[in-house]
């Protein structure tokens, strides 16, 4: 044997004894860095399943992917523009790749429906689109009701990441829930998004209660443009002289009374001057434990206590007998012409301005014509357009539409007894809905009050219903529970019950529902910078693992594990068979 | 290396390809033309009746025989596989040695050699028939072609046998063909048109309108704008039907089986379109004038238009004489050269000597132009009137002064007449015998147009005044006038007017010879009869009748002690129908896309949708158009989704227009 005959039989004993401690695979505890766990899914797993694997495969090696959100990750990923419907769930730090504004793409970032509407008006849909590409392209917002379209309209988009608001009409066909769906698409490309939308259509009135203290032109043709429209139930009082008044169904006798006032959704009264102290005391009772809203017609020079309500003793008069046209501050166009006109030298404090005339001289300031102020919880407007009334004509002056709809406006504001709130009103089998009940009564009558709700859900068809509980949150008269939508798909409705009145909405349960999920990317880039993270477009996304890593920190921890199951053993098992084969070859035995 | 065995493996290989090529193209034909097939019988389990087996089929084969040779162009790389496969005794040596021919790898000669020797002789004993038989294919393109000439006869037989004789043999009952013939007006002069297969027939009012249908029907049923009629076959599957458009709205054809069952029905649109009146007007002079004397020649020049065709046009004119208290009135029509720029486009000029009038001083004329169309029974269409008046001894000065002789003429007054009189006899001394002669003139001018404005206030007839000077003839007036006689008063009143005419009269014939001292005292007393003339309640024009009395109920009067609380019940304003039937038609359309993806089925729920929308308007141009696309959505199962979606946007764009819109929130 020479010097190296002991290699041999020593290189089979490694060889042996690797291949028993395989078969026995011992267990050993030490402390070790872990591989951290990464939850990695897309809030639109249809649109960016691929873009996941992608993210999936970027981090396979250094994490433990899991595609699903899970409370133990060490860090989530989200995938896509926007957020999930429920951000409680998900474990910091949060990151976000979002795709490239490269790739052609379209989502609503928000679409917006009233919760309830009355069956005699249009209404406006509100689709936020934003959309990613390279050069100009036309994206088309469509309202659906079922498979059949009943608006559309297309707007151009730059180039890059553009967004657009549009606004599509909803014409009530019958009463009861409806179910519509916001649909975006770019012509030319496969690419859509969509959210569902519901409203409940009324067949109601809001009641409105006009009192002139004397005979008064302004009052008298807003009321006619009012009684007209079907949405409104007007009663109305003209005192026309000293115990002589001309009544339009049964108005109270006087405004003093604030409890013979609540009936009414929204009071307007011409000629204020003449409205005596204990008048205005009955509508301040009105404006402050009712939380109803007061239009005031001025035509005449502001005098008399009304003024308390508005806080204003000084103002300015413009009678040069010039007509002024008065513009809408929403879209600056002409609503009113008036000859004669009156605003306040300051406005009061958290007063809203609605509508502005002409600067009187260059460089003024224009004056605020129609605005409103709180009181209390109520809401008292003014029309400093003395003589609007005298400038009618269609073709000049939206008198009678604005006025219209600044009643509407006024009779919506006005506080319901109760009212019912779902934080998403089209839901997927099983989704969690939040519930919030509003009691007017509780937050505005003098404590203590003893109120008791019931709130249930029950479908829509009948049977069965389902007690919601709530609890009392932080505003008084606020209460707020959380369910879980029916299992089974179908129209229900949830309603709160008082001893005095009840309050519903509707809540559609549909498969695969989709709803806004703030599909905005600064959101989410400024909401996961929140949360530790970073949002990162798919471009660039080989920089996530080194984000994941300085931010997860994962730290040592003491595990039992077993050696033996690592691949790296057969090297050392092959190689020495492999040298012990050889030496006995050069040998000659072998 | 031999060259001849690689030849022949190669042709071999090359025959292979192209047989494969073949082979897959047959099975790509018979695969296109069982597709249409299936396609045909779907239509006819959905349908109930045959899809047409025409282009579309052929268009189904060629892409069948373009996927065959695309994937013989792909296959001819494995052909050798191919065949291998087929004949497992070749071993591998046919693919080996396509693989040297399309690699040609490094390898030993002899290799290559043995290979190719073999290969060469093994495709010698290989038949491609046999490896590759058509026969399955063929058999089954025979079979589905057999099956398909079979169907496309049938299809063919049931929607374009229209000119076969004998009753239909169809199972449904379907309107094939439609053929509108429009006949104008015959004063339009219009050539009669044809449509075929009109979705809407617009034509001039009074149109006479011949549609002849072809249908698989044994009758039909067709409802007009105010009547329906059941037709019966005038020839074989043809049926004729006249009517005459005078008004919008729509024909609704129905067709119907012998046994009662009634296939879809068409919807056409009917638009009359009417003929308006003609437009004239006077260019020149084109306003009133004042003459000299009568013997004035007046260019007048004319402008007449028509939307269809023109059929005259005159310059009328009535001729005012008279003096004293009686007025004539001559009619007639002025010479008029007429320009024809084309039938609806006229121009008249006239050189108008009025010399022929023999109009005198104080007389005037009265003209307009006066066009008609070649509508019969139409009103002639009248320009503005102008008027030529010759002036009076005294109206030249009028003219000439810068005071407006309109406003002189409003201005004067019986009491003005007095006051000038007495300033010119004041100046009599001081003016030469011709000057007080013409101011006199003048006088008389004033004084005779007075007197006209009350004339005219009568109603422009006087007759009778001067012989009941002292009194009134109130039977005869009562008469006359059955509106005038509402009491007595009244006619005093009238009594006292033509009194004050009558001094009027009096008094110009006074100033007409310059005897102003003599015209004072006539003045004076038209001016008292004047003034009882107004007095009390004494009305001089026309009484009121009863429609035009003043309703004092309604007037903001009455007594105090009437004054009390007024109270009215509450009313709403009721739904606009038009709203309503709106509404209606919008979820009827919403429900029908909703139906079946809105692609199949209930179709005539779309053309029923279509005559409740023309029904709420039949000349709305955008319910019309609303209905054509529901119209459409019948015959267009493709583009059924298209058009239900354009109809419910439309409707929802109308229904929006009608409603008022709803705040968001609170906000103006």
């Amino acid at each position: 044997m020479n010097r190296t005959g002991w290699l041999s039989p020593a290189l089979r004993l490694a060889a042996v004894a690797i291949a028993i401690a395989a078969m026995i695979d011992p267990a050993v505890k030490s402390d070790r860095r872990a591989r951290p766990d990464v939850a990695v899914f897309a809030t639109d797993p249809a649109r960016d399943s691929v873009l996941v694997n992608r993210v999936a495969e970027q981090l396979g090696s250094d994490f433990t992917v899991t595609r699903a959100p899970f409370s133990a990750a060490a860090a989530t990923v989200l995938v896509g523009a926007g957020l999930p419907a429920a951000t409680a769930e998900l474990n910091a730090p949060v990151f976000a790749v979002t795709p490239d504004e490269s790739t052609p793409s379209v989502r609503i970032f928000f679409a917006w429906i009233p919760q309830s509407m009355l069956l005699d008006s249009r209404n406006e849909v509100t689709v936020d689109v934003q959309s990613t590409g390279r050069g100009n392209r036309s994206v088309t917002a469509s309202l659906r009701m079922g498979n059949a379209t009943i608006d559309q309209r297309t707007t151009t988009f730059g180039r890059g990441r553009s967004w657009g608001s549009t606004h599509l009409a909803f014409v009530p066909i019958s009463t009861g829930p409806a179910l519509l769906r916001a649909v975006a698409t770019i012509d030319g490309v496969a690419l859509a998004d969509s959210v569902d939308l519901a409203t409940t259509v009324r067949d109601e009135r809001w009641h409105v209660l006009f009192y002139d203290t004397r005979p008064s032109w302004q009052s008298t043709f807003v009321r006619r443009a009012v009684e007209s429209d079907l949405r409104f139930d007007v009663t109305s009082r003209v005192v026309t002289s000293k115990n002589i008044s001309t009544d339009l169904g049964a108005p109270p006798a006087a405004l003093d009374n604030a409890g013979s006032l609540e009936r009414y959704d929204a009071i307007v009264v011409g000629a204020p001057e003449l409205l005596a102290d204990r008048e205005v005391a009955g509508l301040e009772g009105y404006l402050r434990r009712r939380a109803g809203s007061v239009v005031l017609m001025l035509d005449e020079q502001p005098a008399g206590p009304f003024q308390r309500l508005l806080g204003v003793t000084n103002w300015k008069h413009n009678s040069d007998g010039k007509t002024t046209e008065i513009a809408s501050i929403s879209n600056d166009s002409t609503v009113l012409r008036a000859a004669e006109l009156v605003w306040p030298a300051a406005l009061p404090p958290r007063a809203v301005t609605y509508a502005l005339a002409r600067a009187p001289r260059p460089g003024e300031d224009r004056p605020p014509i129609v605005w409103s102020v709180p009181v209390g919880a109520g809401t008292v407007t003014v029309s400093g357009a003395l003589d609007a009334w005298r400038f009618r004509d269609s073709t000049t002056s939206a008198f009678e539409d604005y006025w219209r709809y600044t009643i509407a406006g006024a009779a919506i504001a006005s506080a319901r007894p109760e009212s019912i709130e779902l934080s998403q009103r089209v839901v997927a089998p099983g989704e969690p809905v939040d519930v919030t009940v509003r009691l007017r009564d509780p937050g505005l009558q003098p404590l203590p009050t003893r109120v008791s709700v019931t709130t249930t859900i029950e479908p829509a068809t009948g049977g069965p219903g389902a007690a919601v509980t709530l609890w009392p949150t932080s505003a008084v008269g606020a209460l707020h529970g959380t369910i879980r939508a029916p299992d089974r798909p179908g129209t229900y409705q949830a309603m709160a019950a008082t001893d005095k009145d009840r309050a519903s909405t509707s809540l559609i349960v549909l498969p695969g529902a989709r709803h806004n999920g703030l599909n905005d990317l600064h959101f989410l880039a400024d909401w996961v910078a929140t949360r530790g993270g970073r949002a990162f477009p798919a471009s660039q996304l080989s920089l996530l693992p080194a984000a994941l890593r300085s931010a997860t920190h994962p730290t040592p921890r003491r595990e039992r594990w077993h050696p033996l199951r690592s691949f790296w053993w057969l090297l050392p098992f092959a190689l020495a068979l492999s040298a012990e084969w050889w030496l006995r070859r050069r040998r000659g035995l072998a | 290396m031999p060259q001849a065995d690689i030849d022949r493996v190669r042709e071999f290989l090359s025959r292979a390809a192209r047989r494969v090529t073949v082979l897959l193209v047959l099975h790509g034909v018979a695969a296109g033309l069982a597709v249409a097939l299936v396609i045909a019988a779907a239509g006819w389990i959905t349908h109930r009746h045959l899809v047409p087996l025409g282009i579309d089929s052929l268009g189904f084969v060629a892409l069948g025989s373009a996927i065959g040779v695309a994937d013989g162009l792909m296959r001819r790389k494995r052909v050798a596989a191919i065949v291998e496969r087929r004949a497992p005794e070749c071993r591998n040596i046919l693919i080996t040695a396509h693989e040297l021919m399309s690699s040609a790898p490094r390898i030993d000669a002899y290799v290559t050699d043995l290979v190719f020797r073999d290969a060469a002789r093994v495709v010698d004993t290989l038949r491609l028939p046999a490896v590759l038989p058509m026969r399955g294919a063929l058999t089954s393109v025979t079979v589905v072609a057999t099956i398909w000439v079979f169907a496309a006869t049938r299809t063919s037989t049931t929607t374009i046998g229209i000119g076969g004789a004998g009753p239909t043999t169809a199972t449904v009952a379907a309107v094939t063909a439609v053929d509108a013939e429009i006949i104008a007006p015959a004063y339009l002069g219009a050539a009669p048109s044809t449509l075929h297969d009109p979705a809407r027939i617009a034509a001039p009012a009074g149109s006479h309108v011949r549609l002849t249908v072809h249908a698989d029907a044994s009758t039909l049923t067709i409802e007009l704008p105010a009547a329906k009629h059941v037709l019966h076959e005038s020839a074989a599957r043809t049926f004729v039907a006249e009517f005459v458009v005078d008004s919008d709205g729509f024909v609704t054809l129905e067709p119907a089986l012998a046994d009662g069952r009634a296939g879809s029905r068409r919807l056409i649109g009917l638009s009359a379109t009417p003929d308006e009146p003609p437009t004239v007007r006077i260019t020149a002079p084109g306003h009133d004038e004042k003459l000299v004397n009568g013997h004035h020649t007046i260019d007048v020049s004319v402008e007449a238009a028509d939307d269809h065709a023109l059929g005259s046009l005159h310059l009328h004119y009535v001729k005012v004489s008279g003096s004293g208290e009686r007025f004539t009135f001559t009619e007639g029509d002025a010479p008029l050269t007429i320009t024809r720029t084309d039938v609806r486009n006229w121009k008249g000029h006239a050189s108008w000597r009025l010399d022929s009038l023999a109009l005198e001083p104080g007389d005037m004329v009265v003209y307009r132009a006066v066009a008609t169309d070649r509508r019969p029974g139409a009103t002639p269409t009248e320009s503005d009137a102008f008027i030529a008046e010759v002036l009076a001894p005294g109206g030249i000065a009028a003219a000439g002064f810068a005071v407006d002789p309109e406003v002189e003429r409003y201005a004067l007054s019986e009491q003005m007449v007095i006051l000038k009189s007495e300033k010119l006899l004041a100046r009599k001394s001081t003016l030469a015998a011709d000057a007080y002669n013409d101011e006199a003139a003048a006088l008389s001018a004033e004084q005779r147009s007075v007197r006209a404005f009350f004339v005219f206030m009568m109603g422009g007839e006087v007759g009778g005044a001067d012989d009941a000077a002292d009194g009134l003839d109130e039977t005869a007036e009562a008469s006359g006038e059955g509106d005038l006689a509402l009491q007595r008063m009244l006619n005093q009143g009238r009594a006292a007017l033509l009194s004050a005419i009558r001094s009027m009269s009096r008094a110009t014939t006074a100033l007409n010879t310059a005897d102003v001292t003599g015209a004072l005292p006539h003045e004076r007393d038209a001016l008292a009869q004047i003034e009882k003339t107004f007095a009390h309640n004494r009305i001089i024009l026309r009484a009121l009748t009863e429609r035009e009395r003043i309703d004092l109920t309604r007037r903001l009067s009455g007594s105090l002690t009437d004054a009390a609380r007024d109270d009215e019940a509450p009313g709403q304003p009721d739904r606009d129908p038009t709203l309503t039937a709106l509404r209606k038609a919008l979820a009827d359309v919403t429900a029908l896309a909703n139906a079946a993806g809105g692609t199949t089925g209930t179709a005539a729920d779309a053309t029923d949708i279509a005559e409740r929308i023309l029904r709420v308007d039949p000349s709305s141009m955008p319910l019309q158009r609303i209905a054509a696309e529901l119209d459409s959505a019948q015959s267009s199962p493709l583009l059924r989704r298209r058009l239900l979606d354009r109809a419910a946007t439309g409707l929802t764009q109308l229904l929006r227009a009608r409603l008022p819109m709803a705040p968001r929130s609170y906000g103006p």
